[in-house]
């Protein structure tokens, strides 16, 4: 321990904190910039640019975004569409990832290789389209915005790796005491694995909110059009247009402030998950889980 | 672990079952998404009732209409008004599914692949037409079209109507516009004025940046000019201005392989010397500080710059169909005293043109009640005031109709917030009204645009290239083009930068195999011209 005195580890912890300091700016900075600009006047965007701190502070943007009557709406849908979702998502997932682990398990190999065979081949989106519009009848469904995603393979392996790590005794342990594959998964293998589904769930939440995908695809009613959509169309149709051809009589455009206003409207719910996932993020749970 | 190892094979069989269907599909071929719809025979089998008289009690139906963009501000008070009166004439109701404009063209083709429920939609050759004619996606109304849209027929003439056929047949049905873009000068008309300058005064592109540079010497805050990179057609507008120039496909400036003066002789115009030229002229005038540098990395868009960007003295572009006072207004609520102006710089030359229409409504295949699609656009053809009501939305409360064809917006509203539909999508151009604001340079350039004497018909009216053979060559071209077109066409960098990028560019070009697709155009145009 007498290390922690010397210079050398002095210096080498000082630069350490410089650096990650340094990494931490380097990415922080972009954001602020875009979260001042979203405060800034739209004649001071197209004069100076964008900028950290505000000249001229106004709300218009932010006006000009939930002046949409929908946005409201969406925010709910998104919402419920990401918790149900992702709730949905990670028992399915979890449920799956177990029994994959078991080495023992009868036909382990083949439906592994099912699994696989999903992430290296699909059948194409008309396919995929005739399948959720028109036998599952999904279109313009709650549902659809979710059931299409509850289990990502990718996902699936992640956890079953991280099932794996978990030491083979501890739930023959349980089950000499006579608990079931269920209840050793539920009361074993759940709470000792919260780091790998606190991931997982994070991966989940992440797709499903920022998804525009299946909505773009399946939803024509203004009710359930998510935030994403709602934004990504509202910025999207004029970029391409103008992109396409050189006219004005189309509608009016969102100006710079508008567009680093969705933004920040886009991620601040999700950006606010982070925090409380990150206290899973411990490593080593397991260490010393058994002993001798 | 011993006995309970069967209930979890069982288990998990179920839950393997959920990823496929969270998967897209359970694998194996990829490669067969082919149109399932099939175009014709539709049009007889719902013929089945021959009556075209409509006098006698239809069925209520609802129509699915399908466009690209987004859903207008007061969609379900307009929409309410119009179903009353389309009940009332055609026993029929509306529905417009609006979709954004980026994935329109891919969500059309997915949905008529799957043979999707709707009854009609909008299309035109800029978002390739020709891919959903060729996949059966427009239902043959050869027969219906002159049945049930009497009036509609009429008034596009047989012989225009005849001009747009596909394979022999009508498909969609054409929506007359614009002819062609011949290019001008926008101009900021009281910044010429304070300089000095008439209008007839800008006769080259020359004449235009001196223009800047005099405004600019005088007036720091000013800049000549804004490149943006987000527009495909810039050097469209410069390099060839003044040359008769038909672009293959239509309006696809990033694809290699055009016709210049009227003759049928297909050349890379990346290649030509006027598009080095163009290039040089970039280099000079950005490398001059004539061009915002920011405007490189920008991602403001045509529009926006239009209608809110005071700095800019002007800009070469299509001529205005009537939203020049518009612009004035916009621009003059930002900086008291501004108004825009154009002026042509191609008064020689007569541009070519197909006299083809380059948008369509199309009746889609699955549609089972396309008689009465075609009476509702024969009504909204015929009928003014169902018209204003389908385009302008209420009167009085999302617009004043202003004489016959024009029209304003009530005190206090604009553009943004009041109903409105585009109508080059369902209705002629010469149907519809322009703004209250439009300048007698408006009115002169719609006139202009719509009069085929002031056009030569093109050599090659009526071919339509087939991209089959040369498909891989061209997306792997089109990745090269659009890479590089904005670095080079921008002027940015030293000119010896930008000599090297441009060897660079050839050459990636040519490897992406940009001479088979020069040679494939070629061919097929010489085999339309044989026969």
């Amino acid at each position: 321990m007498v290390e922690h005195k010397t210079f050398g580890f002095r210096l080498f912890n000082a630069a350490n904190y410089a650096l990650f300091a340094l990494l931490g700016i380097v990415c922080l900075v972009p954001f602020l910039i875009v979260l001042g600009s979203s405060f800034e006047t739209e004649q001071v965007l197209k004069d100076n640019g964008f900028s950290l701190i505000p000249q001229q502070f106004t709300l218009y943007a932010y006006s000009t975004v939930f002046q949409l009557n929908t946005v409201v709406q969406s925010f709910l849908v998104s919402i419920s569409v990401t918790l149900i979702g992702t709730l949905m998502a990670i028992t399915v997932t979890a449920l799956l990832a177990y029994p994959l682990a078991q080495k023992e398990m009868k036909g382990r190999g083949a439906l592994l290789a099912f699994v696989l065979l999903t992430m290296l081949f699909n059948g194409g989106i008309v396919p995929w389209y005739i399948l959720i519009s028109k036998y599952l009848q999904l279109k313009d469904t709650l549902w659809v915005l979710i059931l299409p995603y509850l289990v990502n393979p990718f996902n699936m392996f992640v956890l079953k790796s991280f099932f794996e790590t978990i030491p083979k005794e501890i739930g023959e342990s349980a089950r000499i005491d006579g608990a079931g594959h269920l209840r050793t998964f539920l009361s074993i293998v759940a709470p000792l694995s919260m780091p790998g589904l606190a991931t997982i769930s994070l991966f989940y939440a992440l797709g499903y909110w920022n998804d525009w995908w299946l909505s773009l695809n399946f939803i024509e009613s203004d009710r359930l059009v998510p935030v994403q959509l709602l934004l990504k169309k509202m910025i999207s149709n004029l970029t391409f247009i103008s992109s396409q051809i050189d006219t004005s009589k189309f509608i009016q455009v969102p100006a710079n402030g508008v567009q680093m206003a969705t933004t920040i409207i886009s991620i601040g719910p999700i950006i606010a998950a982070y925090p409380y996932i990150q206290r899973y993020f411990v490593k080593g749970l397991t260490i010393g889980g058994i002993k001798g | 672990m011993l006995k309970r190892e069967r209930f979890i094979p069982a288990l998990t069989l179920l839950l393997a079952l959920l990823i496929a269907l969270a998967g897209c599909s359970s694998g194996g071929g990829n490669k067969t998404p082919a149109a399932s719809s099939s175009a014709s025979g539709s049009a007889s089998s719902s013929e089945a009732s021959p009556s075209a008289s409509t006098e006698e009690k239809l069925e209520q139906v609802e129509l699915k209409l399908i466009l690209p963009g987004d859903k207008p501000q007061r969609y379900d008070e307009v929409m309410k008004a119009l179903n009353e009166r389309l009940t009332a004439e055609i026993q029929a109701t509306l529905n417009i599914q609006y979709i954004p404009w980026d994935s329109y063209k891919d969500q059309i083709l997915v949905k008529l692949a799957a043979g999707e429920n709707f009854d009609f939609f909008y299309h035109g050759w800029w978002i390739q037409y020709a891919q959903v004619l060729a996949k059966g996606g427009a239902m043959d109304i050869t027969d219906l079209f002159p049945k049930y849209a009497p009036d509609l027929y009429e008034g596009l003439t047989a012989e225009y109507v005849d001009t747009n056929r596909y394979q022999e047949k009508i498909y969609g049905i054409p929506v007359p516009g614009p002819l062609e873009y011949p290019q001008g000068y926008n101009f900021r008309a009281d910044l010429a004025e304070k300089y000095g300058y008439n209008p007839e005064d800008f006769q080259t592109i020359e004449d235009t940046i001196e223009f800047g540079r005099t405004v600019m010497a005088a007036d720091k805050s000013r800049v000549m000019g804004r490149f943006n990179g987000e527009y495909s057609g810039n050097y469209q507008s410069v390099a060839f201005l003044g040359m008769q120039r038909e672009y293959i496909p239509s309006n696809d400036f990033n694809s290699p392989g055009i016709l210049l003066n009227n003759e049928p002789q297909v050349v890379n115009q990346f290649e030509t010397q006027q598009y080095r030229d163009f290039l040089k002229l970039q280099s000079q005038v950005w490398n001059e500080g004539l061009v915002d540098k920011d405007s490189l990395s920008s991602k403001s868009n045509v529009v926006t710059d239009a209608n809110t960007d005071v700095s800019v003295i002007g800009g070469m572009g299509n001529p205005p169909e009537g939203w020049l006072g518009d612009r004035t207004e916009a621009l003059s609520k930002i900086e008291a005293g501004a108004s825009i102006d154009f002026v042509f710089l191609e008064k020689g030359t007569k541009m070519v043109s197909s006299f083809k229409a380059g948008n369509f409504t199309v009746i889609s295949p699955a549609s089972k009640k396309p008689e009465r699609v075609l009476m509702f656009l024969n009504l909204l053809y015929k009928d003014k005031s169902f018209r204003d009501l389908y385009l302008y939305g209420v009167e009085g409360q999302d617009f004043i109709a202003i004489g016959d064809d024009q029209f304003k917006y009530p005190d206090g509203l604009d553009k943004t917030n009041v109903f409105f539909n585009e109508w080059w999508m369902v209705t002629p151009w010469s149907n519809t009204r322009i703004s209250a604001n439009a300048t007698e340079t408006d009115k002169k350039t719609i006139a202009f645009l719509t009069d085929p004497a002031n056009f030569e018909k093109s050599i090659i009216a009526g071919f339509e290239f087939n991209p089959d053979a040369v498909k891989s060559e061209i997306s792997k071209v089109s990745a090269v083009v659009s890479e590089y077109r904005k670095v080079l066409e921008s002027g940015s960098g030293s000119p010896q930068q930008q000599d090297a990028k441009y060897e660079e560019f050839i050459d990636k070009m040519k490897r992406a195999g940009v001479d088979k697709i020069i040679e494939e155009k070629q061919r097929q145009i010489d085999e339309f011209l044989r026969q």
